[in-house]
């Protein structure tokens, strides 16, 4: 990535990136995303909550990724192609692109792991922290503004019939519902530095030139004054 | 200004006369000047509060607090986390109008979502949606709010002259309130024109309340952890665009630290606060 560490230092050394992840298709969540980059490494902070919570007894999977390589937005319900009522995630993929990085919550954190459901976060809510080494292109896409959070795992009760019966488009042997976004959220940059939202006119003196006007005058005057003296005394 | 040649006596009384007028609007002006200068604002008390919010009102900090958010280690000012038994501000802060600090005060119910896991599942989720007004009752601020982006050179821009040079401007790329995480919102402490929207913000203690009205009528309440100054070559962006995201947080960002040598504010005072409670209201 960086030829030394000075380089990385001097090119993203606190970067700081987040994201507000906002439901799609309807699934009731919400959560709140933040990465910051250390050299190679990126530490990952996620919450979020309101999501699908079981599935077969079981704590409900829900893969999340870094997508890249898109337009760095989420879909909108016109991304729905075949009428469904369901964003799958390949129609989402216009807007978010593809897998950069996969949030897993241990192992292996790249693309080949995007639907490993053994290593995906389960359950309605997740309170995630973790540090890993950054790839590349998930990199320069944050860098880019092209980086979008996308979990996934609907609760196939609010999808329509034909969706719930329908299997993903990923990994034929899980439903629709296990691999479609539930939540999604476009990366930023933090601003950079301070606010700039002063400029001091209440600090020091104020009106300098009002002091400097009056200052003048009474200085006029005192010099009439004299001048007015000088003529009276010479008469 | 000073006529010159020989005065004829008639002309005297006439000069007399003008060099008096002369004195007398000067006196005038300076006295003006002198009366209508500004106090300048006020800086926070070095250490008013714990910038983190509250994690859990049972004292057991070992138990649901995660390692020491990253906000705290970062800030160069932060201070150590402390129990909420401790009075947060030990060094009177210097202040125009001095207010007494209203005791902090646990009301039972209010900050029940204690470990992380049952506030998650606890807190009532609301759909995004933007903040339009803001009212800071202790120093009797209210204002509009607009919504503010970065600058092409990725810093966060401040509100420019015309209508919204006075008001309070929302990050558009922080979280609305209700949404985890924190909303940021900036204005100005002072202006070409004198004093603005924030200049009374380093009045804000802690315990304080800050109320944001969002567009879909909502009011949401919200309470001051902290008070901070930085100097804005080490503004602490962890702190204040991230920190604890589990929540919704807020934070309120100005000018401070004028520098007479350069004519530009050093620093950047920086209120947090933690969302209290959600009124569906209005
Ligand atoms: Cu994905």
């Amino acid at each position: 990535m960086s030829l030394t560490p000075l380089a990385a230092q001097a090119d993203d050394g606190d970067a700081m990136y987040r994201a507000t992840l906002t439901e799609l298709n309807g699934s009731g969540g919400s959560g709140s995303f933040m990465l910051t980059v250390d050299g190679d490494d990126a530490t990952v902070e996620m919450n979020w909550n309101g999501l699908a919570e079981t599935f077969k007894d079981g704590p409900f999977p829900h893969v999340q990724h870094i997508h890249i390589g898109g337009q760095g937005k989420c879909p909108t319900p016109s991304a729905d192609k075949n009428g469904d009522d369901v964003i799958s995630t390949p129609e989402g993929q216009a807007s978010y692109g593809g897998i950069g990085t996969t949030l897993s919550v241990k192992g292996d954190t790249s693309a080949k792991s995007a639907t490993d459901i053994t290593i995906a976060p389960g359950g309605s809510s997740l309170d995630y922290k973790r540090t890993f080494k950054l790839n590349a292109d998930t990199r320069s896409a944050l860098k880019d503004g092209t980086g979008v959070v996308v979990v996934h795992g609907l609760d196939p009760s609010t999808m329509s019939k034909k969706a719930q019966k329908a299997k993903s488009p990923l990994v034929s042997s899980l439903p629709l519902a296990a691999t479609a976004p539930a939540l999604c959220g476009p990366i930023s940059a933090a601003p950079t530095g301070g606010a700039d939202t002063g400029t001091g006119s209440t600090s020091g003196i104020e009106h300098a030139g009002l002091f400097g006007l009056g200052g003048l005058l009474i200085a006029g005057g005192v010099l009439a004054g004299a001048r007015l003296r000088k003529t009276a005394k010479a008469s | 200004m000073v006529e010159h040649g020989a005065a004829a006596p008639s002309q005297r009384a006439r000069r007399r006369a003008l060099s008096l007028v002369f004195m007398l609007v000067g006196v005038a002006v300076v006295v003006f000047a002198i009366v209508s200068q500004v106090n300048a604002p006020t800086a926070p008390g070095s250490a008013a509060g714990t910038i983190d919010p509250p994690q859990s009102t049972s004292a057991s900090p070992s138990t649901s607090a995660r390692p020491s958010a990253s906000a705290t280690g970062t800030t160069p000012q932060s201070s150590p986390r402390k129990s909420k038994s401790q009075k947060p501000t030990t060094q009177k802060p210097r202040t125009v109008k001095p207010r007494t600090e209203k005791p902090r005060t646990e009301k039972p119910g209010t900050e029940k979502a204690t470990s992380r896991k049952t506030r998650t599942k606890s807190r009532p989720l609301l759909p995004p949606s933007k903040p339009v007004s803001i009212s800071i009752p202790a120093i009797d601020l209210t204002s509009e709010v607009f919504a503010i982006g970065k600058a092409a050179d990725g810093t966060l821009r401040a509100p420019e002259p015309g209508p919204d040079l006075n008001k309070v401007a929302w990050f558009e790329d922080s979280a609305t309130p209700g949404q985890l995480g924190p909303v940021v919102l900036e204005g100005h402490v002072d202006t070409v024109e004198g004093r603005s929207v924030f200049f009374d913000l380093g009045r804000v203690r802690p315990g304080d309340e800050v109320t944001l009205k969002r567009k879909d009528g909502r009011t949401l309440s919200y309470t001051v952890d902290a008070v901070r100054s930085y100097p804005k070559s080490r503004f602490p962006t962890e702190a204040v665009y991230g920190g604890d995201i589990s929540q919704s947080t807020l934070r309120l960002i100005t000018c401070s630290d004028f520098d007479r040598r350069t004519r530009h504010h050093q620093g950047n005072l920086v209120v947090f606060g933690h969302l209290r409670t959600t009124a569906a209201g209005s």
